[in-house]
């Protein structure tokens, strides 16, 4: 372990300090694990990323600073998977087979205004690392509800008085039914949870194909909890079932961290001051949706146990 | 955000007061408060020269010097000789001043001194402390530390000014005259959202918001999803698409639809806005602007949506538009926006930006007695088959059916419509009948607008300066420095761009010259010219930053020389 944990700290990172993410920003932290995975998983290959209108056009900096070390292209909201799919084929056609096009999209883009999109490249099975960057609401515009809030949680257009009612999509689930190659959770919560994380990363980069990775990440300002804090609450996530990490790879469903003890969802709502509005009663609610989908997950991702497929690739 | 000290990482405000009614926020500050060598390089090109410049000492040392690219620090080496330059030990002083407030690190200490630079500018212009005080109390209650550290350090800042004879001269600014009444703070987009509520109420009809986030319009959208106690339903639909949608289907349902977004989001509501035009219901469409092409500058202020409002569509299809001026017109722009969209059965653009989002003004409460009624009528079933087409002869606006209506059964859709019976038609002549209908509807709104007014206030002008929308107060305010250096110009500004007022053309011809300021490349004088053929010259600015009233008080200056 501590070598594999020196080998990550010292490694070259592809998102350089001094970037313009907030104090305690997850997705930093979740971005830069997805592009040095890539990279390290395929040394010779170069890294075009491909990202839709987010906090992620803004982060890398304003002129004359870039914290990127790769090639990026910044898409409208709804289109970044078409244009990676199509930014693979041109470098197919010229001759570059070597360059892996990654999509960095947020959960807005990804659930709602892209969703058509997304849900068009993995069924034509493009060839693109589809990476969504879910801090659970549109945050760079402000904090506005998307199709990737949770149950229960305060946004500026879901107010405390009438908060966010109805599922977070399932969006990684939806995405596995498309019979893709390869669909992972990740979330950087420990560093078990961070070696499971470069795993999936490591795994997805070399399958061709519609791979989907669906990253859990912290914000701060949207969340609402002090910044030292980003890595806990989303251990908490995992830990409480509320964000599961599992695989479905070719067809193939596994959990693939299971909580020794789970915690109850109250240990992970009640730190953050998005949900500080709900009674008891309402985190019970929660509780028993968060265990009901535990259930429905666990009964397809048993080990050895293969859903029904019709059209894995 | 970028590190603190280096120039990228400069941040500020701005705050322009005066003895008459304030039309911009103010384009040369007439002192810049400098917290360290960074910001002073950043500002001071905005202080006019003889313009006040305070820094705090205490941030002038080799390493923020070398920071901010200063090769020798500017306080001793003369380059500041042309304004009057104080150096304040703002950070040292404020750090004394708090000595022995229990609770308060000295590193908040020192975030204080922003207060002890407020109150000696509270002293320099004999401002009054009790609001500030107050607001202190109220914004920090929850750290009573917090409340006695900023306190302190404000008053202190007030007695450095009054005991220092470091500033010789101190500014007493007049309350300005203003019509009596009670006022609030408001923003453009807060404006905008009130407007749309009295218009509900004004037409007794539900309000019903579809919308998708996008900056500068996410405010409206996040105000009215927390008005559920007037009554207002908002959808927070999937994408701009499906907004616009579900405000078209509300329309259809019956209620008074409105959609709210910036450039990049209605160039994806297109169709769905042509789709309107086509059915002839009413919708209201709110483009708060922002400067573009695509993403563009998502926050910063730009004029140049104006053309893809008008022509944006496919096939021959006129909606009507207007723009709001300053941030508490929105309320009225709004209003105005609803009852056009209801009384004619059509679309309605009404244009804004990010200036006037986000700008604030001091706003009088209007009396709901004084505001306009909007109501309309729906159709009514008698007997006979129900004609969806068949316009009332004054407007030409067709009936208005709410679906499932027993007797009013009907079938509208973005198909070419036979005249009176919204039957299915692609017969040619029906066609061109009905192109030409649906834009003598849009032109016929101009004998419901007022007239184009123009000041002039000795009649003798020979130049009009003539703009719309956010540009009002800077024109206003470059204007009347004109007039002050003695020069004669008329200015007039337009809030209804199509159809335009009707005697807009009687006004362009009435003088010589016609100076058209825009933060576009010329889109207005575009129109003014192929409309009028009046050989209108446009100034144009597209930095992502209001016009300034010096540069337009130049523009003028050199236009007239140039005559």
């Amino acid at each position: 372990m501590a070598r594999w944990v020196d080998e990550i700290v010292t490694e070259e990172r592809l998102l350089h300090p001094g970037h313009a993410a907030c104090a305690g920003c997850g997705p930093a932290i979740n971005v830069r694990h997805v592009l040095d995975g890539l990279a390290a998983a395929r040394p010779d290959s170069r890294i075009v990323l491909v990202i839709p209108a987010s906090c992620w056009t803004i982060i890398a900096g304003v002129w004359p600073v870039n914290a990127f070390g790769v090639t990026v292209h910044l898409t409208p909201f709804a289109s970044a998977a078409v244009e990676a799919a199509a930014i693979k084929s041109a470098l197919r056609l010229v001759g570059r087979t070597d360059t892996q096009v990654v999509v960095w999209g947020g959960d807005g883009s990804t659930c709602d205004i892209g969703f058509t999109g997304v849900s068009a490249a993995a069924e034509r099975n493009d060839d693109v690392v589809y990476v969504l960057n879910d801090n659970e609401a549109y945050m760079n515009t402000g904090v506005q509800k998307s199709g990737g809030t949770p149950e229960g949680a305060w946004t500026t257009t879901t107010p405390a008085a009438a908060p966010r009612s109805g599922q977070k999509k399932e969006i990684a689930r939806i995405m596995a039914a498309h019979g893709i190659p390869y669909v992972a959770t990740l979330a950087a919560g420990s560093v078990p949870m961070l070696k499971d994380f470069r795993a999936k990363v490591t795994r997805a980069a070399g399958i061709p194909g519609f791979r989907f990775l669906h990253a859990l990440g912290a914000c701060p300002p949207g969340w609402k909890y002090p910044t030292g804090e980003s890595a806990e609450i989303v251990r908490l996530a995992v830990e409480s079932h509320v964000f599961p990490l599992w695989e479905c790879d070719h067809g193939a469903w596994r959990i693939t961290y299971r909580p020794k003890r789970p915690v109850p969802v109250r240990d992970y709502l009640g730190v953050q001051g998005r949900f500080s509005h709900l009674s008891r009663e309402e985190i019970d609610a929660i509780q028993a949706h968060v265990d009901e989908r535990w259930d429905a997950l666990t009964a397809v991702g048993e080990p050895d146990r293969e859903l029904p497929r019709a059209s894995s690739r | 955000m970028p590190p603190a000290g280096s120039l990228p990482g400069v941040s500020g405000f701005q705050v322009h007061f005066a003895d008459h009614d304030i039309l911009t926020a103010g384009d040369r500050p007439d002192v810049l408060v400098a917290m360290n060598p960074a910001a002073l390089k950043a500002n001071l090109r905005d202080v006019p020269k003889g313009g006040t410049v305070i820094v705090d000492t205490d941030a002038f040392n080799d390493r923020t010097l070398q920071k901010a690219g200063y090769p020798a620090s500017p306080l001793d080496d003369g380059s500041l000789a042309d304004y009057h330059l104080h150096g304040v030990a703002l950070t040292s002083m404020t750090v004394g001043a708090l000595k022995g407030v229990e609770g308060v690190t000295p590193r908040e200490a020192e975030r204080s001194k922003n207060f002890f630079a407020l109150g000696l500018m509270s002293w320099l212009y004999h401002r009054p402390t009790e609001g500030t005080v107050d607001f202190i109390a109220k914004k920090f209650a929850k750290r009573p530390e917090i409340v006695e550290a900023n306190t302190r350090a404000f008053r202190a800042g007030w007695n450095y000014g009054e005991t220092s004879e470091d500033f010789a001269v101190s500014y007493e600014v007049a309350p300005a005259p203003l019509a009596s009444g009670t006022y609030r703070q408001i923003t453009g987009n807060t404006a905008i959202s009130y407007g749309l509520i009295a218009a509900s109420r004004l037409a007794g009809l539900p309000l019903f918001l579809g919308a998708y986030p996008i900056t500068p319009a996410s405010a409206v959208l996040e105000e009215l999803a927390s008005r559920k106690d007037f009554g207002v339903i908002t959808v927070q639909a999937e994408d701009e698409i499906a907004a616009v949608g579900a405000a078209v289907g509300a329309s259809f349902g019956g209620a008074l639809g409105v959609t709210v977004s910036a450039g990049p989001g209605i160039v994806l509501k297109a169709e769905t806005i042509g789709l309107a035009v086509a059915l002839e219901l009413p919708l209201v469409i709110v483009d708060v602007q922002r400067a573009g092409p695509s993403t563009g500058m998502p926050t910063k202020p730009e004029q140049a949506d104006l053309l893809m409002v008008l022509f944006g569509r496919n096939g021959e299809s006129p909606v009507p538009v207007l723009a709001a001026s300053s941030p508490s017109q929105c309320f009225d722009a709004a209003i105005e926006a609803a009852r056009l969209a209801l009384k004619y059965r059509t679309p309605v653009y009404l244009l804004s930006d990010a200036y006037l989002a986000n700008g604030s003004e001091p706003w009088l409460v209007p009396d709901v007695a004084d505001l306009p009624d909007i109501s309309t009528s729906f159709a009514e079933p008698n007997g006979d088959p129900f004609e969806p087409y068949r316009r009332d002869r004054a407007t030409l606006a067709r009936p208005w059916a709410i679906p499932g209506t027993a007797g009013l059964e009907h079938r509208i859709g973005g198909l070419e419509k036979a005249d009176v019976t919204g039957a299915i038609s692609y017969d040619p002549d029906n066609h061109d009948l009905m192109v030409r209908l649906r834009a003598q509807k849009v032109a016929g709104i101009a004998a419901d607008i007022p007239e184009l007014e123009v000041d002039d206030p000795d009649g003798d002008a020979e130049l009009l300066v003539i703009g719309w929308g956010s540009t009002y107060g800077p024109i206003m305010a470059g204007v009347r420095r004109a007039r002050k250096q003695g020069i004669p110009v008329a200015r007039a500004h337009l809030h209804h761009l199509n159809p335009l007022p009707r005697n807009t053309g009687d006004v362009l011809r009435r003088y010589e010259r016609v100076l058209v300021p825009e933060m576009n490349l010329g889109q207005l004088a575009m129109l003014l010219r192929a409309e009028f053929l009046v050989d209108a010259v446009s100034y144009t600015k597209v930095r992502g930053r209001p016009l300034s009233a010096r540069e337009l008080e130049e523009a003028i200056t050199t236009m007239v020389a140039t005559a």
